[in-house]
């Protein structure tokens, strides 16, 4: 069998800070250049943790590539802080199925660092003619940017913030647009906006995929940690996944 | 004979590894996905996930959580059951050029002889697990009973020739369980398996793996695999596999002067694929520069 798994080193080269926590990352990647699909994730070995720390880039372009860290401890911390080069097995799991070009609008709906996959989408889905809805949404203001990065790339885009300070009040599963006009739809974030949007397009027949962020070591089928239910039966998030077909997520 | 210009070679149980290192089971699957890495027969062996005579779904996720120098986990055994695997995996594995180790488990002495008897022809060797914590609610009724190991490696002597290695726990039954397994007809020692351990989550105030519990694995229970395998060296003449915590060439080394034979790479594959292919490298070249061959590190902690 031809050894296709790789390290490949990715060098910092900008730091865009959103709040003290969250982070949009630039590196150069030249040996990852092509490589990625919206969706697809990368495990990144941070020196001085046993664990990779799975992430699915928010961009390819060339040879730079971009994370959206949030910070949930030390490790991720390190990540933020600088440093300059951090390795990253991949690209591993399943992409989105993209529509077909002119296809019609795409609805992406997400909340925190689920925005990362689907900024990596929005920019595929653009790039093929199809006209993107997306709807962002955290607790707070923080993430207003991530909202203006959707419209950036040509998206109808719209935050939303728990607690007001941005954008509309609520969650971005809060009034959901007319599906009738929708080809298909994208959800990630927290399982109950990813369920909401799958109930929401189930009940008006339109295609949705999400993405399981399952805890899991190895990230390539041989741990067997990431262990999801679908209507299929066990599966992993690593290798069946992380993208699954909505309606086949057993919530 | 031929000349080992690696210095790595080993002659066990009638078999020639390549090298004393192989991948513990649960961190490799069969092998696979890290062919995808690296040629397995770079490997002194690749020890499988346990299997089971029927498919077992495993435990409740969250099955894994990092702890300060190491990892726990509750997979709970998942697999698809024997017959898959003789099926697809272990044809496939047993043409890679390394040794193959199949892990075997049962609920029972008949369950994991049930296993064993379809292995022949399909393994070189059979690891039988006696002490995963990650199932029978940690309680390990083979590991923690000498009488109970004794009747699953009787059992599964009665119906295989292959050459098996009984896993241990690293509890205060050690010695004792390894005693019953070898006059049951064991023809090595395999330790040590995980120990239970926890993690709470500060939000929820609730266990962070779902199932509460979990094997503790990595660079924590080094030092551990080192006094379970110099206490085993010291009491039987059995072979040993060792490990737990080996990350370096100097780890495996530790565990060899300790007393094991062989050594297999766990949890650090999931840090770096690579690990073990690199560690043979290093271990070669270490082994160079000391001017010893593997085999005189065997044991050697316990010689003047």
């Amino acid at each position: 069998m031809a050894e296709q798994l790789q390290d490949h080193p990715l060098e910092l080269l900008s730091c865009l800070q959103l709040s003290a926590a969250k982070a949009l990352l630039r590196y150069r990647a030249p040996s990852l250049a092509g490589a990625l699909q919206p969706g697809q994730f990368l495990n990144l070995k941070i020196p001085g943790y046993l664990l990779r720390r799975p992430m699915a880039p928010a961009s390819q372009e060339g040879e730079s590539l971009e994370l959206l860290v949030f910070s949930r401890g030390p490790a991720t911390l390190e990540l933020m802080g600088g440093r300059r080069e951090v390795m990253a097995l991949g690209p591993l799991g399943r992409p989105f199925p993209l529509p077909p070009p002119g296809a019609g609008p795409a609805l992406l709906v997400s909340g925190g660092s689920g925005a990362a996959p689907l900024l990596f989408l929005a920019a595929r889905l653009r790039a093929i003619g199809v006209p993107v809805l997306a709807r962002h949404g955290s607790r707070d203001g923080s993430e207003f940017s991530l909202a203006q990065r959707f419209a950036s790339l040509g998206c109808s885009a719209e935050y939303f913030s728990e607690d007001g300070s941005a954008g509309t009040q609520g969650r971005p599963t809060d009034r959901l647009p007319e599906l009738s006009g929708v080809s298909c739809a994208y959800a990630v974030g927290p399982r109950p906006l990813m369920h909401q949007v799958a109930s929401a397009c189930q009940r008006a027949g339109v295609p949705a995929w999400i993405s399981l962020e399952e805890p899991m070591a190895c990230g390539v089928g041989a741990c067997l940690s990431c262990a999801v239910q679908t209507a299929q039966g066990q599966r992993h998030a690593c290798v069946d996944g992380p993208v699954f077909p909505a309606a086949e997520v057993v919530w | 004979m031929t000349a080992d210009p690696t210095g790595l070679e080993v002659e066990l149980f009638g078999l020639r590894f390549a090298n004393p290192v192989l991948t513990a089971s649960g961190t490799f699957n069969f092998g696979r996905e890290y062919a995808q890495a690296f040629p397995l027969r770079r490997l002194g062996g690749v020890i499988t996930k346990g299997t089971s005579p029927r498919p077992r779904l495993g435990n409740a996720a969250p099955r894994i959580a990092e702890t300060p120098a190491g990892l726990l986990n509750s997979i709970g055994l998942e697999n698809k059951g024997v017959d898959a695997y003789l099926q697809g995996e272990l044809p496939w594995l047993r043409e890679q050029g390394t040794r193959v180790v199949v892990n075997v488990f049962g609920d029972t002495p008949a369950e994991f002889a049930e296993v064993a008897a379809k292995l022949a022809g399909h393994a070189d060797l059979l690891e039988l697990n006696l002490s995963c914590p990650n199932v029978h609610g940690g309680s390990l009724p083979f590991a923690s009973d000498p009488a109970a190991a004794a009747e699953v490696v009787a059992r599964c002597a009665d119906v295989t020739d292959l050459p098996l290695l009984a896993k241990l726990a690293p509890n205060s039954e050690l010695l004792r369980v390894a005693e019953a397994c070898e006059q049951a007809g064991a023809s090595g020692l395999s330790a040590i398996n995980t120990l239970l351990g926890m993690r709470i989550d500060l939000q929820t105030r609730r266990p962070v793996l779902g199932t509460g519990m979990g094997g503790l694995s990595g660079p924590a229970i080094l030092p551990l695999a080192v006094r379970c395998i110099y206490q085993l060296r010291q009491s039987s003449s059995l072979p040993i596999l060792g490990m737990g915590g080996v990350r370096s060439w100097r780890d495996a080394a530790e565990l060899a002067m300790a007393g094991a034979d062989l050594v297999a790479v766990g949890t650090a594959t999931f840090n770096d694929p690579w690990a073990a292919p690199r560690l043979i490298q290093e271990l070669a070249e270490g082994l160079g520069q000391l001017g010893l061959s593997w085999t005189e590190l065997v044991g050697a902690a316990h010689r003047d």
